[in-house]
């Protein structure tokens, strides 16, 4: 009963490609996607393709040298919508996608492969500058100003001598106005690190335990509410960033799903209470965080801290008998999502009653 | 309770599939929605943009990042009496140090204008240039080298890819090849040539499908290329053999096929070098070792065995590069035949030979034994193929037939304008010596030859013994062709005699 009330997701196209797909996103104010990968004998490959009346349509097919891991249009204007990749061998690029025989911009960002790259205030998400976030295998996260040929504004690693960890996972939020901005980065011995860019220093960190595969912010233009980071062993965990104890640090709920690998986490853009996590055995559950009464309570020493709410999951559905590498919301139209997994597989998938939550 | 429970239950189930009707309906008006939406972002220009703060100033950055790598300087100077310290100085280090800081240097100052990437341009034509001069030399490592480093400069030219491509096709490194010619056409949609290698590249892959592609992308920008139709007729022959079985393949199909593979090759090398052609059987050597060994496996035993029966044919081992033995070359040492003993061993080390030897010298023995079989290619229809054929086959019993089968009136065409001087008097002996011993005609020939252009040029540069030749050809004319004496002094005028 209970069942059949709640969201249903339904792959609406699916499509198999003769490479390895890494990550997707929707090209925002269209009904077209791009998504990237890598060609089995080593080169890297954008595809644009759109939706037509339940149809994939190959808009454009631009293969590149270097094997492309990730890409976002966050950091670009609505009217541009250039699209910054990070590649296996560290380089940053901006295409424009109507010409992408160029990039507009490239900077050898990284000495070893980008495993994650954000962006914030292009497309009037956040405010401030336009800026691109990476985080590399070589164990530094860069910021990096679209305006600033090779350098990067802002670099975030560890001092010379310190072992260098594998930064997996990157992600900007708290850009309420032009001044404040956060970074948070995931490591593979599950550190957590949100640096304050405003401060230039590191607000806060702990460690998960198991290395941090996805994290998000629930909005990027708030100040900081949410942050969910998803890690392996199937766990994830929920932060609230509204109260911050001194010694504490930030109110959580861990959560286990998937019984495998948690490897991302997308928040739904047109309800910040909502999010999708997908896991390693292809699956996805869209979950539903409820709000306590009261989100803080001050303590004994006359101390705020922070009370978690709890958490439901709405759905769960099996796509593919593979990892999904990647998920794409549609800003554009809810409940739309695109998502790829390591079976070399699209998918274009639509969750239908979010309307109602 | 229950049925309304049912009931219930039935009715979410109806609604459940509403709602995915409506959302699949929503769908679609949602993408004529966007598509409007979109035109309108691309037509709207600028108007009214936000104001953005400036970039994350560098001072403030150098003073607050938490964890900045403070790079330790080396500045600490070493004193010239310290010795131990010098004993644990690395100088090769230090140098690659500074080699990598004045890299980082140059990128990082470089604003990458306008200015600057014409600079790099013209510096990367430059090294394109020593490459297409490695390129007349054969020496396709050095090209490569000399591409790559143009590209490095200036990466959005197409030639340089597709040159390289070339010298790629050249050393059989087709992955590389295809992957490079992708390159160019993403630079160049509408580059001929580099599709053109594409479709060698994808044929040595058996891509054939893809190939065919691009066989008619090239038809599209050139429709009246005439390489289009043999590269067509090519794909569609090997698509079809990968589909027949192998027994099914009769001989002259595949002498067919490798005819035209060297065609297409060679027509490609005299684009790239225009009129410096000096093509010789070299520039077919890369890519014939397979068709060789296909041809021999067709033939089985060729005629020239004294002994049939006993021979043991052994199979040609096809396998892609990457399955290669990588150990050397077996070395076959060479005997001084002993007339005395019977013919059969000598013939075993010759068959041994052929198959160990995968180099080019496969090429030598291989072409004694066209010329035993004595096909005749088909007719000409352009220079090209007139020359490779020319110059493959020297005997001028080959050549009488080769020339015997033109049609009068076709040598023009076939030339147009690129007639050389050694052809030409290579044509006028096999007239004199070939034909008229064989009593066959030979004014229609004398005539064409005279209207192929630049043929004034020639006349001037014939030396006096060919002038008798002529002498001797034009009153054999008269004698045996029977042809009006008008004719021939109108001719003779035009030979200068």
């Amino acid at each position: 009963m209970d069942e059949l009330s709640k969201p249903q997701i339904i792959c609406h196209i699916e499509k198999s490609v003769d490479y390895s797909l890494f990550d997707a996103k929707w090209i925002p104010c269209s009904a077209k996607f791009v998504v990237m990968g890598s060609r089995p004998r080593g080169t890297g490959i954008i595809q644009i393709y759109e939706v037509s009346s339940g149809e994939l349509k190959l808009v454009k097919n631009i293969e590149r040298s270097n094997q492309i891991k990730c890409g976002t249009f966050k950091a670009s204007s609505l009217r541009d919508r250039y699209l910054a990749t990070g590649d296996f061998k560290g380089k940053l690029n901006i295409y424009n996608l109507e010409d992408p025989s160029i990039p507009v911009y490239s900077a050898d960002a990284h000495t070893q492969i980008i495993n994650a790259i954000d962006g914030v205030a292009g497309a009037s998400i956040g405010c401030g500058a336009p800026e691109l976030v990476t985080g590399s295998r070589d164990g530094s996260v860069k910021v990096w100003d679209p305006r600033q040929k090779n350098r990067p504004v802002a670099v975030m690693e560890p001092k010379e001598g310190e072992s260098r960890r594998d930064c997996w996972s990157v992600g900007f939020g708290n850009s309420y106005n032009s001044e404040e901005r956060v970074v948070a980065a995931g490591y593979d011995n599950g550190d957590v690190k949100m640096f304050d860019l405003r401060a230039m220093s590191l607000r806060w960190e702990s460690n998960l335990k198991n290395g941090v595969c996805g994290l998000e912010f629930d909005r990027k233009d708030i100040p900081m509410n949410k942050l969910v980071a998803t890690t392996l062993e199937s766990k994830f965990y929920l932060f609230d960033l509204k109260t911050q104890h001194p010694k504490k640090g930030f109110a959580y709920l861990v959560e286990k799903a998937h019984k495998s690998t948690v490897w991302l986490v997308k928040h739904l853009p047109q309800n910040r209470e909502l999010f999708a996590t997908c896991g390693g055995g292809g699956t996805i559950c869209l979950w539903k965080y409820n709000y306590p009464e009261k989100r803080k309570v001050t303590d004994a020493d006359g101390i705020e801290e922070g009370i978690m709410g709890n958490i439901s999951l709405l759905q769960n559905c099996t796509l593919s008998s593979q990892p999904i590498s990647s998920l794409d919301w549609s800003p554009d139209k809810q409940g739309l999502a695109i998502c790829t997994s390591f079976d070399q597989c699209l998918r274009v998938i639509i969750t239908t009653k979010l309307n109602t939550y | 309770m229950e049925d309304d429970n049912s009931i219930l239950m039935q009715k979410q189930v109806r609604d459940n599939s509403e709602d995915l009707q409506n959302e699949f309906l929503d769908l679609k008006n949602w993408e004529e929605q966007m598509k409007r939406k979109e035109q309108e972002i691309l037509s709207e220009r600028n108007n009214g943009q936000q104001i953005i703060p400036p970039v994350r100033s560098k001072n403030k950055k150098k003073k607050c990042t938490i964890k900045e790598n403070i790079t330790s300087n080396n500045s600490k100077r070493i004193k010239s009496y310290d010795y131990t310290s010098w004993d644990k100085f690395d100088i090769d280090k230090a140098c690659k140090e500074l080699e990598a800081g004045e890299q980082s240097d140059e990128s990082s100052d470089e604003p990458l204008s306008k200015e600057e990437l014409e600079k790099n341009h013209s510096k990367a034509i430059e090294y394109k240039q020593q490459g297409n001069d490695f390129v007349k030399q054969k020496k396709w490592d050095k090209a490569i080298a000399s591409y790559s480093e143009a590209i490095k400069l200036f990466p959005y030219d197409a030639i340089f890819y597709a040159n390289r491509a070339l010298c790629y096709l050249k050393q059989d490194n087709l992955y590389s090849a295809e992957a490079d010619c992708s390159s160019a056409i993403q630079l160049d949609k509408t580059y001929v040539k580099a599709y053109h290698r594409r479709v060698t590249a994808r044929l040595g892959l058996k891509q054939f499908d893809a190939a065919l592609e691009d066989v008619k992308k090239i038809t599209e920008l050139e429709p009246c290329n005439k390489e289009t139709e043999i590269l067509l007729n090519h794909i569609k022959k090997q698509f079809g053999d990968s589909f027949m079985s192998k027994k099914n393949i009769c001989t002259t199909d595949v002498s067919d096929n490798k005819k035209i593979d060297k065609k297409v090759i060679d027509t490609k090398e005299d684009q790239n070098k225009k009129n410096s052609i000096n093509v010789d059987n070299e520039t077919v050597k890369p890519t014939s070792p397979t068709n060789i060994i296909e041809s021999r496996k067709d033939r089985r035993i060729p005629d020239w065995l004294p002994e049939k029966d006993n021979v043991e044919i052994i199979e040609p081992i096809e396998k892609p590069p990457h399955l290669h033995s990588k150990e050397p070359l077996k070395r076959i040492p060479v005997q001084e035949a002993d007339l005395s003993k019977p013919f059969k061993e000598k013939i075993k080390v010759i068959c041994n030979n052929q198959v160990e030897l995968k180099s080019n010298e496969t090429c030598k023995p291989e072409e004694k034994f066209i010329e035993n079989c004595e096909e005749i290619p088909p007719i000409p229809t352009n220079s090209v193929q007139f020359l490779i054929n020319w110059k493959k086959y020297t005997s001028f019993d080959f050549r009488y037939r080769y020339l015997k089968q033109i049609p009068s009136g076709s040598l023009p065409k076939i030339f147009r304008d690129s007639m050389e001087t050694d052809i030409f008097s290579g044509i006028l002996t096999t007239l004199k010596t070939e034909f008229m011993k064989r009593k066959e005609p030979i004014f229609s020939y004398l005539k064409d030859l005279s209207n192929i252009k630049r043929f004034r040029a020639f006349i001037m540069f014939i030396s006096n013994s060919e002038k008798q030749d002529l002498k001797l050809m034009f009153s054999y004319c008269n004698t045996s062709e029977k042809i009006s004496e008008e004719e021939i002094t109108d001719l003779q005028d035009k030979y200068e005699i």
